[in-house]
């Protein structure tokens, strides 16, 4: 009832205001009728009755602030009077919103990242019942897949599943389609996605008895592939289409979204049941101890994970007891601590990602306290200022509540704008986010998001800031007592925190901004100058040789590809590699003559490129002695090698190179050449020193999975249509993937992480510059205001300029010196780190520290500058006298 | 009973000792009010003018009593304190 009559009072506010004056009116009148009767004049009357009321406008506020109704138009006009405090200071205003919505920014595009990690279930029905489990060993990788005999074990006796199968990953050939294709297909065990809760869009799933040795095969494909390679067919279900050569009936279509590809190395295409077969189910089979699957599970309803796992364990102790002779290795029966243990599979998804999570959330976290920080420094310069207006506002009978909505109306305003700003930020932010980890998990990208929690999280930290900051503001404000404000304008000198927080905020600043130069830098380096090959013109495709080749059939194949190619007129040159630029070192290698113990030989690392013959021709590498491979450099002739002039440099300095003899090569590939041609340098991925470089003969050394670069006439294309006719009039069944131009490639490759990661880090340098540089602008502003007198006072009796500015900015420049150097030597020792991860790092780049530097200082001038050019365009006199 | 009415009637009650002060007078009834102790109409007042009338509720009659045993206890035992003194 009271709660029903005080909604209405909000709907009745206009009149209750009038109901306050009426009420008022009446009162007053009712005393002037009785001194009328006690005989009064009617003036007299009047005035006596006015006297005795007392204050009207204090009577009218106390009954407003006694009605819940009253206090919404009342909050409404607090924030009026808010947004007006706003429009007189803009810059002051402006600054502060801008530095805390960046700092609610930045922390909210963190949490987006870890919602998306950690906290938003997996897209799966249920995901939160489903597990993974995998094998530990005391020694040994921390957690492996386990074997197919466990887990048929762990099936058969444990109780808390609903179900648990595996999956792994392979290569397919794909025909049947409009071309042939290589495609990758996961092999589920049959239960694999009843067990992550997936309906078919068309057709089935699979049953136990397509996985039974000798049945027919079939296949399950994703939506992807039956939209590209099957123009989405609704008929598909039953047809028959052609896998690695053999006949296989499609019996069901995923629906649109649906993935498990977090353990395979590229998106999955089509699901085959995990084929049944002895060799993986004994233990006494070929594959008996590969532990190459992933296991999932899905628990039972309202079994907990703990529980889960302690049967888990269980099982696998009664494992270990049945087959005590598999998990004994060595000559001493050696125990190897074998267990098996269940965990969220959202838990097994982003094991690595947590201590990331972590150190962002951190830095993120930091960044909104300085900012905080900040803000509470602003409004409490601000506050000063205003204090004659507080002081003056109480002693008119504005009451501590009345002064408690103003802030928090004010709170209110600053939480608006830094939730709106903040989420503006944090979706620049979360784009950066994306486009770093795109390079590095494009799963954790596709799941970084601007979604509903995290607006309210925006939302919320906003709001818990600004109250938090104002909350510092008003503690100093309400703490004088309002005529003592007015009498006096001393203030507290500015403590010593504050300009340790000023020194740190600025080293901060100077460490994020020489560290992000560091790295631009390195971009610059790594992209400046010749890497010794050129990519005009040149597009690259990938190759897998077909399932029925094997060994010198494979070279010999591609020989023919290449030959076709050669006679397309707009081709100028085509070449084939097993590895894709730009290099990595991939081999030890020895030396005609040169040292052979085991330690030289395992420092001597080469790139190791298996190539045909027109490749230095395809790509620009000049061939500087000797010659090039031909057809000749085949199977059964002398083994034959090209080396790098860097090579040739360290280890035949100023002599003949042609002829010498090298090993190189891992495992069974390792031979004796004899050098046959120096070629130049081709810079190596990520960094700017050559590296050594070998090349063998593709016919020499066969190779299934290849790159084919082919380099066109100028400004002529070859149509990619050409080329796969070219290709499929030796082998119809070749497919070919990834084509794309060999500079775009490069860029995706190297500089794109970088770039969103120097992106990142340099939207950090200038949120820490920006803050810093504001944080000596407030401080020098609240000492600029606080010896305003001082200051009229030294003027007037003759400082100048110089002196002026030195007294209001002197310890803030000293300490943002002190903040400065720190800055400086945490950098340097920081690019060390830099460096060990990011080749092209200068250790230290002089220049560059000389130039953050001055910018900084440049900055922190400016910051100190237009609060003391504010101090100085006071007349010292009407200071003085107004005091 | 309206506002004015109350003053009076305590100042006249009181023998002039209780002045009610309007300024505290309007906020307090209507801070109960709100509280639910009174209720308030508008009605004619004997003179013919419009007036907000006051009355107490069963929530403010209860209140008043715990108000009233809260004084009594109180004044007792300053009254003891000031015989013992």
């Amino acid at each position: 009832m009271r709660v029903l009559r005080r909604l209405l009072n909000v709907w009745r506010g206009r009149t209750l205001a009038r109901d306050f004056d009426d009420e008022i009116a009446f009162h007053i009148e009712q005393r002037i009728d009785a001194n009328l009767r006690r005989g009064l004049t009617r003036e007299d009357a009047i005035v006596e009755a006015q006297r005795h009321f007392g204050s009207v406008i204090r009577a009218r506020e106390g009954m407003r602030e006694a009605r819940v109704a009253e206090w919404i138009p009342a909050f409404g006009r607090d924030l009026r009077v808010a947004l007006r405090m706003a429009r007189r200071q803009p810059g002051l205003a402006a600054l502060t919103m801008i530095t805390l919505s960046l700092g609610v920014g930045a922390t909210a595009s963190v949490f987006a990242l870890i919602d998306g990690m950690l906290i938003r279930p997996l897209p799966y029905h249920d995901a939160d019942r489903l597990v993974t489990v995998g094998d530990t060993f005391r020694t040994g990788p921390p957690r492996t897949g386990p074997t197919i005999p466990e887990l048929l074990d762990v099936r058969a006796a444990a109780t808390v599943f609903d179900g648990l199968s595996w999956v792994d990953w392979r290569d397919f050939q794909i025909g049947g389609g409009t071309e042939p294709a290589r495609v990758m297909g996961a092999r589920a065990e049959v239960a694999l996605l009843q067990v992550l809760g997936v309906t078919p869009a068309l057709g089935r799933l699979f049953t136990e008895a397509d996985a039974t040795p000798g049945q027919p095969p079939v296949a399950i494909l994703t939506d992807g592939l039956w939209r590209t390679n099957f123009a989405a067919d609704a008929a598909i279900v039953g047809k028959r289409i052609v896998l690695n050569g053999l006949p296989t009936e499609v019996v069901g279509v995923l629906p649109a979204g649906f993935q498990f590809d977090f353990f395979a190395a590229d998106p999955v295409d089509l699901y085959v049941p995990y084929p049944m077969i002895a060799a993986y189910t004994s233990r006494t089979a070929e594959f008996a101890n590969v532990r190459r699957v992933i296991a999932v599970g899905r628990l039972k309803r309202g079994v907990a994970q703990e529980q889960a796992d302690a049967e888990v364990v269980a099982v696998a102790r009664r494992i270990e007891a049945d087959h005590a002779d598999l998990y004994r290795i060595g000559a001493d029966r050696r125990d190897v601590g074998f267990a098996m243990h269940a965990e969220p599979l959202q838990r097994t998804l982003f094991a690595g990602s947590e201590r990331t999570a972590t150190l962002l959330s951190t830095a993120a976290a930091l960044l909104l306290l300085i900012a905080c920080v900040n803000m509470g420094q602003f409004l409490l310069a601000h506050a000063l200022e205003r204090r004659t207006e507080i002081a003056v506002r109480s002693a008119l009978g504005a009451s501590r509540v009345r002064l408690v909505r103003q802030l928090a109306a004010e709170s209110l305003v600053l939480a608006a704008i830094a939730a709106a700003g903040g989420l503006l930020q944090a979706e620049g932010f979360i784009y950066l986010l994306r486009t770093y980890s795109m390079s590095q998990d494009p799963f954790v990208a596709s799941r970084i998001e601007l979604n509903g929690s995290v607006a309210l999280f925006t939302i919320g930290t906003a709001a818990v800031v600004a109250s938090l900051c104002n909350l510092v503001a008003l503690v100093r404000w309400a703490r004088p007592a309002p005529l003592h404000a007015l009498a006096t304008r001393e203030l507290a000198p500015p403590t010593r925190a504050r300009y340790v927080l000023l020194a740190g905020q600025v080293a901060v600043a100077v460490t994020f901004l020489a560290i992000t130069g560091l790295l631009v830098h390195s971009i610059t380096r790594l992209n400046a100058g010749d890497r010794g090959y050129t990519t005009d013109d040149v597009i690259s495709l990938r190759l897998r040789a077909v399932a029925r080749l094997q060994g010198p059939a494979v070279g010999e194949m591609y020989r023919r590809y290449l030959e076709r190619l050669r006679a397309i007129p707009d081709i100028e040159a085509v070449a084939i590699a097993n590895a894709q630029l730009p290099l990595f070192p991939s081999t030890n290698f020895a030396v005609d003559g040169g040292r052979a113990d085991a330690a030289t030989l395992s420092a001597q690392r080469a790139a190791y490129t298996i190539i045909s013959p027109d490749y230095f021709k395809t790509l620009g590498i000049p061939v500087r002695s000797g010659r090039t491979f031909t057809d000749d450099d085949r199977a059964g002739r002398p083994p034959v090698a090209i080396v790098n002039e860097e090579m040739a440099h360290t280890f035949w300095p100023g002599q003949q190179v042609i002829g010498r003899q090298v090993r190189a090569g891992e495992g069974p590939r390792s031979a004796l050449m004899t050098i046959v041609g120096v070629v130049g340098n081709v810079r190596p991925a990520m960094q700017l020193e050559p590296i050594p470089q070998v090349y063998v003969s593709l016919l020499q050394q066969p190779e299934p999975i290849v790159t084919m670069l082919i380099r066109s006439r100028q400004g002529r294309p070859v149509p990619l249509e050409s080329i796969k006719q070219a290709v499929w009039s030796v082998t119809p069944d070749q497919p070919l993937f990834d084509v794309r131009l060999l500079s775009e490639w490069l860029t995706t490759f190297t500089a794109e992480p970088r770039r969103s990661l120097a992106v990142l880090l340099g939207s950090g340098a200038l949120l820490a510059v920006f803050i810093s540089g504001a944080g000596m602008f407030t401080l020098v502003t609240y000492v600029t205001v606080r010896r305003r007198r001082e200051i009229a006072l030294r003027r007037a009796i003759g400082a100048g300029v110089r002196d002026v500015v030195r007294l209001v900015s002197a310890p803030t420049i000293r300490w943002t010196c002190v903040g400065l150097l720190v800055g400086l030597v945490a950098a340097t020792s920081g690019s060390g780190i830099l460096r060990a991860n990011f080749a092209g790092v200068a250790p230290t780049e002089p220049a560059l520290l000389a130039i953050v530097s001055a910018l900084y200082l440049a900055i922190g001038c400016a910051a100190v500058w237009a609060p003391a050019l504010s101090a100085l365009r006071d007349d010292p006199a009407e200071i003085l006298r107004s005091e | 009973m309206h506002g004015y009415a109350i003053t009076e009637r305590v100042e006249q009650i009181s023998r002039d000792v209780l002045r009610i002060e309007a300024g505290s007078l309007y906020p307090a009834l209507h801070r109960m009010e709100e509280a639910g102790w009174v209720r308030s109409e508008w009605d004619v007042s004997d003179n013919n003018r419009r007036a907000r009338f006051y009355t107490i509720t069963g929530a403010g009659r209860r209140r008043l009593a715990e108000e009233e045993e809260h004084w009594t206890r109180l004044t007792g035992a300053v009254e003891r304190v000031l015989r013992l003194a």
